[in-house]
């Protein structure tokens, strides 16, 4: 039975690999990043919000710290006496793009080519992708992190961005814009969004007769997020073309934002504080398959968004509408700066911003199906499968593997790595460390995705402090 | 532990090799990529015509009677205006003039009529006896007597044999009937119209109507009897009346006194059916013949019946009496026409009265109607008005009556042919306000007293020179002669007399006055007399005898050689005048300016008064008048008179301004004046210019300066172009003459020279325009002047007035130069525009590699164009044939084509420089016929060169160069 487990959930891990497609970024404490993101089923205390709220569960009573075969325990032992902990100042901040890497930006857009020489141009022009170059950034900081026994308290400030710009864009640059056509700039996309979560989570075993015939241990858990909203600015529409023709040119654009707690427009002011609130719930699960095998499931952000509220809340739209033929260029060459202005008007079809009704934004909600193997004491092995619910920061719904080995020969530094495949990052690896005391653990994490060293196209850092007692 | 510690340490080591491979060089513009990008952009799209080319509002359109239109060029230059100003005026005038004061005017206007007694005739009487004479009783009608039953006139056996064959056979018989006696059977005839009349003269028609199918006769008999049985007479009957036939007879009953009633027996035979069988029925049997009788011209002397209307005619003549007056035609101022009727007939009617003597003005003879009384009664008619006409040696009035009597039906007269209406007629009061004829003698006196009118008191005054005038008119007629007698004018201390005849109508005597004294009866009574004794004549005439002989007395001019009176409100008069000279016939004139100068010379050795008027000149109405005085020193005194603002009013057939100077002595005593003494005067006109003048203007001339007006028609630089339908009107306006111009003339001669700036000149003139006949002058040859494309247009004119009208200083003539330049025209073979040298001092980006130019182009003028654009960094180049040719291009006409020109990095390098001078040429191509001649060409409106153009841009983007 416990086999049947097992091939199911490789089963699941490998055919949401074969799906994998951009998702949401993923940094989640350095330990997460150190991982590629495998890190999950071994979470305890402040990590497992995020992770896994079941987590929480090993700490009640520490009914498993007797217990001497505890893998865990053995990074435990002789240095805390207590499940219990706090953070403070933690960074993430997560850069990724779809297109350019430092070998790229050292070797092609400067390396001195001339575009017009041999295949120079379209060996360019591949680098931008056809759906478009993405551009998305995470910083988060763990302002406060609380642990008692199976409770955990967080509040993790996190400003999140995304763009796209559409691929006709570089087309026009380093192509040419031609006759009948046209240049698109439909495909712009953009969010960015600060938000500052406070979650509460909770967890405990589960005791049931069933379950103790099949595992060792079974453990629930669920988390309660209130999600502070700061500020907000998203494209809701952003429609755009440039077309010539022989015998015209047509310009018509279309944009519309919606912000909360940004301003727009000279007669509007920034709206400081909390501009918008909303609610997440997190459920996770967390069974002990035997000494060795461990595995979670959680579903993170549960019906999770934000309500911004009506104040703060403005609108703009800005559209163009430009319509030329060959006779009107040649007579607005002759314009004088009023008749221009005039002219300038009449194309823009609409230029307003305005009070808005509240909207509300979504917020990334998240699976996380996760194993733990611990091959030796000193090693074991992470796994984590991850599927974004909802598409957020118009990522789509691609499913993220990951795979981590954490290396534990010297108590106070335990090592980390892990490589990833699919989600918004595509490949990943990663690495990092902690200096894990009595009392204090520092942990740092480090990937990069898209490729590695200088052919990486997206890098993620984490950093996190923490006091047991 | 020591395996701890290398895996640590390794593991750490990897983990910073990790951490540092990932390095960004650093940034140098240098090393950015460079690329050529392309740009396709529309650039231009054009439709040039030639409003675009030109850019002249003055271009236009006109439509073509095919349907389109060219284009024009339309300009109207002003012509200077030509006014008359100071050409209205007339020359300086004088005249002279010497008075008398013995030269004082006596008026003597009184006048008389002298009037005929009245002409009248003597009263006419005339009796008229109408009778009735023969009675005609037309109104008696025919009346038919009750039927003669074949069952009472047949014999009863025939009678009864028929009705048995009719029975036996059904109702219906053939029978044949022999002849048969026939019963004596009397049918009773009334006529209602008369129950008894004595006929002079008459006829009775007797008709029988068979209606039986056998014949009747013969023989028969027709006895006609009175009621008592008295037999008036018979009428045997000899022609046989076939069945359904008539037969008449008539009977003469001249003498007969015939009963209104009568019995008519009819006996005799039948022949029956002539033996032969006819098919009778039982109607048969019932019906009979009839009798009818007719009456015709029965005239009656006595009778007593329903008298019909009689008519009663009578003509006669009234015999006027003798007298020397006599008419042949007068028309009666009065006259009563009086009819006094006494009916003695027992009838009553109508008379019309007819005068053929008396007509009505519109010839018509005089004819009255009036009733006749059943007893007596009256008409009376006024007759004035009517013209009486007779013969002159047979004074007698004319005249006939109609009396229709009215009918008397229903009632029974008794009338006899004696008796009568006697009609009384009086034509009394007559007389005439004209006539023709002959008026018995009137001698008719009368005595008038002629008031002298003057403001002298004569005592005595001896005539030198003058006479009475004495206008008659004699408006009675015929002839008479006058005895004049006038107390006051003596002669050798004798009264002076005169007769004179007058005829009809108006006649003059005079009556020589000279050496005759006049002699007032008193200073305070300044009378003369008149005692005149008119007799007519008898001679025949004609006259108007309402109207009069007039006459009328004056003394139009006496000259004195001495004259003794009190002068005190005397007026010695001097009227004369100036000639104008001026060839104009002036009727009003207002001045504008001008002088008169008066200089008067005292002679008479007293001081005078003296009041001297110019009528002819007024202001306000009221006239130009002065008084001075001037002292009896015999020296020069000069008055002037400022005549701006008078008006000058002179009769069209006197061109002369009247002046009046009448002197005054003012002194209460009696003097005595002798003809030596006199006042001298001269009157001098200066120049008199008029603000208007009515009147008939002969050669009045109006100049204008000259005026020079530029013109652009087609850009200079345009050479081999020669229009072939130009047109130049000028378009006058004047308001000369006002709105009466019917017999005013005006000339005009307009002078017009047309130049360029190459010095060529053409004039032109039009002499003798008759401008208000028609106001647009078309200008002579104006191909010719426009086809220097003169920039400069010089006019003149001047005009010449003529006839009658009211024309004002003001007046003017002006016009407008209308210039119509249709763009039809041929080219020549250097039809060339040379385009201006531009200069281009801003180079092309440098980023510009490469420019393609696409042109789409859509000739649609009727001439064609190859046009080539230089491009040089010096303009001499341009002359000297160094410069690069940047484009060149041909395009025929009436073609669409696509072109794309390369502005290679050669060309386009002519632009990297900091200044390059551009400069081309269009060479216009005609259309060609078959012959090779060019072909006029035209530029519609719908002609345009449409342009397409785009470009393809290739711009090299170099980091390094920036």
């Amino acid at each position: 039975m416990k086999v049947n487990i097992r091939h199911h959930l490789a089963l699941l891990v490998l055919g949401a690999a074969l799906l994998a497609d951009p998702t949401a970024l993923t940094a989640n404490g350095p330990q997460s990043i150190g991982t590629a993101g495998a890190f999950m089923v071994t979470a305890r205390g402040i990590d497992a919000i995020g992770l896994n709220p079941a987590n929480l569960g090993y700490d009640a009573d520490f009914k498993w710290l007797p217990r001497a075969n505890d893998p865990l325990d053995r990074d435990l032992q002789g240095r805390r006496e207590t499940a219990s902990s706090i953070s403070f100042l933690g960074l993430n901040a997560q850069l990724q793009n779809n297109a350019v890497s430092p070998y790229w930006i050292n070797n092609t857009l400067f390396g001195g080519l001339d575009l017009d020489q041999g295949n120079n141009r379209e060996e360019f022009l591949s680098a931008w992708p056809e759906q478009g170059w993405n551009l998305q950034a995470l910083l988060q900081t763990r302002v406060l992190g609380v642990s008692w026994r199976n409770f955990a308290l967080t509040v993790e400030p996190q400003l999140d961005q995304s763009l796209r710009l559409p691929p006709d864009l570089f087309r026009a640059v380093f192509d040419g814009v031609y006759f009948d056509d046209p240049v698109s700039l439909s495909q712009t996309r953009g969010q960015v969004q600060a938000v500052v979560p406070v979650t509460l989570a909770y967890g405990q075993p589960l005791e049931l007769p069933w379950l103790s015939e099949r595992v060792q241990a079974t453990y629930v858990g669920g988390g309660f997020k209130t999600l502070l909203g700061m500020a907000c600015a998203r494209i809701d529409d952003f429609e755009g073309e440039l077309l010539t023709q022989a015998d015209s040119i047509s310009v018509h654009s279309d944009v519309r934002l919606s912000t909360a707690g940004i301003p727009m427009g000279e007669e509007q002011s920034a709206s400081f504080g909390i501009n918008g609130w909303g609610y997440a719930f997190d459920l996770g699960l967390a069974v002990d398959l035997d000494e060795q095998w461990q595995c979670g499931l959680a579903l993170h952000n549960l019906l999770g968004g934000i309500n911004w509220s009506d104040a703060g809340a403005w609108a703009y739209e800005q559209g163009y509408e430009i319509a030329l033929s060959s006779a009107d260029i040649n007579e607005i060459t002759g314009f004088s700066e009023a008749e221009m202005d005039s002219a300038q008007s009449a194309w823009q079809v609409a230029d307003s911003s305005y009070a808005r009704d509240g909207f509300r934004t979504a917020y990334p909600a998240y699976l996380l199906l996760g194993a733990h193997y611990q091959w030796r004491p000193a090693l074991g092995f992470d796994a984590a499968y991850r599927q974004e619910l909802n598409p957020v920061l118009d990522t789509a719904l691609r499913p993220r593997l990951a795979v981590a080995a954490r290396f534990d020969y010297l108590n106070w530094l335990p090592l980390r790595c892990g490589v990833a495949v699919g989600g918004l990052e595509g490949f990943q690896w990663s690495t990092g460390f902690g200096l894990a005391f009595t009392h204090y653990q520092l942990d740092f994490g480090f990937a990069q995705s898209g490729g590695m060293f200088n052919w990486a196209k997206g890098v993620t850092l984490g950093l996190e402090q923490r006091v047991y007692f | 532990m020591l395996r701890q510690t290398l895996a640590t340490t390794a593991s750490l080591a990897l983990i910073s090799l990790l951490l540092t491979g990932c390095a960004l060089n650093d940034f140098d513009q240098e090393n950015l990529p460079a690329w050529t990008t392309t740009l396709e952009l529309p650039l231009l799209e054009a439709s040039v015509n030639l409003r675009t080319l030109l850019d002249d509002s003055l271009i236009t359109t006109q439509p073509l009677p095919e349907g389109d239109s060219i284009y024009v060029y339309q300009d109207t230059l002003q012509i200077d205006e030509l006014q008359v100003g100071d050409e209205l005026h007339l020359e300086p005038m004088s005249s002279d003039f010497t008075q008398h004061p013995c030269d004082f005017q006596i008026s003597l206007s009184d006048s008389f009529c002298v009037h005929y007694d009245t002409v009248s005739l003597a009263d006419v009487a005339e009796t008229i006896n109408a009778e009735v004479g023969p009675i005609e009783l037309d109104n008696i009608e025919p009346q038919t007597s009750a039927p003669y039953p074949f069952r009472d006139v047949m014999p009863g056996s025939l009678v009864a044999y028929l009705e048995q064959m009719l029975a036996d056979s059904g109702g219906t018989a053939q029978v044949a009937v022999d002849a048969v006696e026939l019963y004596p059977l009397t049918r009773r005839i009334e006529f209602v119209t008369f129950r008894q009349a004595t006929l002079s003269s008459g006829l009775l028609r007797i008709t029988i109507i068979n209606e039986m199918f056998v014949y009747l006769g013969v023989p028969l008999l027709v006895t006609v009897q009175d009621t008592l049985g008295n037999e008036l007479f018979a009428l045997p009957w000899n022609e046989e009346i076939p069945p359904g036939g008539t037969g008449s007879q008539v009977a003469d009953l001249t003498g007969y006194t015939v009963p209104g009633t009568v019995d008519v027996r009819v006996s005799g035979f039948s022949n029956g059916t002539h033996g032969l069988p006819v098919e009778i029925t039982d109607a048969d049997l019932d019906a009979g013949f009839l009798v009818r009788m007719t009456a015709e011209n029965f005239a009656a002397e006595s009778a007593q019946a329903q008298i019909p209307s009689q008519t009663i005619a009578g003509a006669a003549a009234i015999q006027l009496e003798d007298s020397e007056t006599r008419i042949e035609e007068g028309v009666l101022a009065r006259g009563d026409l009086r009819i006094d009727m006494f009916n003695e007939m027992g009838l009553t009617g109508t008379v019309l009265l007819n005068i053929p003597s008396l007509e009505s003005p519109l010839g018509v003879p005089y004819q009255a109607e009036f009733p006749l009384p059943p007893a007596t009664g009256q008409f009376q008619d006024d007759l004035s008005g009517w013209t009486l006409r007779m013969e002159l040696a047979e004074q007698t009035i004319d005249y006939d009556y109609i009396i229709i009597t009215d009918d008397t039906a229903p009632e029974f007269i008794e009338l006899h042919s004696s008796d009568q209406a006697i009609l009384e007629l009086e034509i009394n009061n007559i007389a005439c306000s004209e006539m023709s004829g002959t008026i018995a003698q009137q001698v008719l006196e009368d005595f008038d007293q002629m008031e002298l009118e003057s403001e002298m008191q004569i005592q005595s005054a001896v005539i030198e020179e003058g006479a009475i005038q004495l206008r008659v008119d004699n408006q009675v007629g015929g002839q008479a002669s006058v005895a004049f007698t006038v107390p006051e004018l003596r002669r050798d201390g004798v009264p002076v007399d005169s007769t004179i005849v007058v005829g009809t109508g108006a006649s003059l005597h005079l009556w020589d006055l000279a050496g005759c004294v006049l002699t007032p009866p008193s200073l305070e009574e300044q009378i003369i007399s008149c005692h005149t004794v008119t007799t007519t004549d008898t001679t025949y005439g004609y006259y108007q005898l309402t109207d009069s002989i007039r006459v009328a007395a004056s003394l139009p001019s006496l000259l004195f050689s001495e004259v003794t009176g009190i002068f005190t409100e005397a007026s010695i008069v001097e009227n004369d005048s100036v000639e104008t000279g001026s060839e104009h016939t002036v009727e009003q004139a207002e001045i504008q300016s001008g002088v008169v100068t008066l200089d008067l010379v005292n002679r008479i050795g007293m001081p005078l008064e003296l009041e001297f008027q110019l009528a002819d000149l007024t202001l306000a109405g009221e006239p130009l008048t002065r008084l001075y005085e001037i002292p009896p020193d015999g020296q020069i005194h000069t008055r002037q008179l400022d005549l701006a603002g008078y008006r000058l009013s002179l009769p069209p057939d006197r061109q002369q301004v009247c002046y009046q100077s009448s002197l005054r002595l003012p002194t209460d005593d009696l003097i005595t004046l002798f003809r030596s003494d006199s006042l001298i005067g001269e009157l001098r006109f200066d120049t008199l210019r008029f603000a208007s003048l009515t009147g008939t203007v002969d050669s009045l001339v109006v100049e204008s300066d000259t005026t020079s007006e530029s013109l652009e028609v087609l850009p200079e630089e345009l050479s081999g172009i020669h229009f072939e339908n130009a047109d130049m009107v000028i378009d006058l306006e004047t308001d000369i003459g006002g709105d009466d111009t019917d017999s005013l003339s005006v000339m005009l001669t307009i002078g017009m020279l047309a130049s360029n700036s190459d010095g060529e000149e053409i004039l032109t003139t039009i002499e003798n325009w008759s401008v208000l006949d028609s106001n647009r002058v078309q200008v002579p040859n104006a191909e010719d002047l426009l086809n220097i494309f003169p920039d400069r247009i010089e006019t003149w004119g001047s005009a010449v007035v003529n006839g009658h009208a009211t024309v004002e200083h003001t007046q003017f003539i002006r016009g407008n130069l209308e210039i119509l330049l249709p763009f039809e025209f041929e080219i020549t073979q250097d039809a060339v525009i040379d385009l201006d040298h531009e200069l281009v001092d801003e180079s092309l980006p440098d980023e510009i590699a490469e420019v393609s130019l696409r042109m789409g182009l859509n000739n649609q003028f009727e001439f064609g164009s190859r046009i080539t654009v230089l491009a040089a960094l010096d303009t001499t180049a341009f002359s000297s044939g160094g410069a690069d040719t940047l484009l060149q291009l041909e395009l025929p006409a009436n073609t669409s084509r696509l072109d794309t020109i390369n502005l290679t990095p050669a060309k386009i390098e002519l632009f990297a420089a900091e200044s390059t001078w551009i400069s081309g040429k269009v060479e216009i191509l005609s259309q060609l016929d078959d012959e090779g001649n060019p072909l006029v060409t035209r530029i519609l409106a719908s002609d345009s060169l449409n342009l397409d153009l785009s470009g393809r841009f290739r711009l090299r983007i170099d980091p390094e160069d920036m």
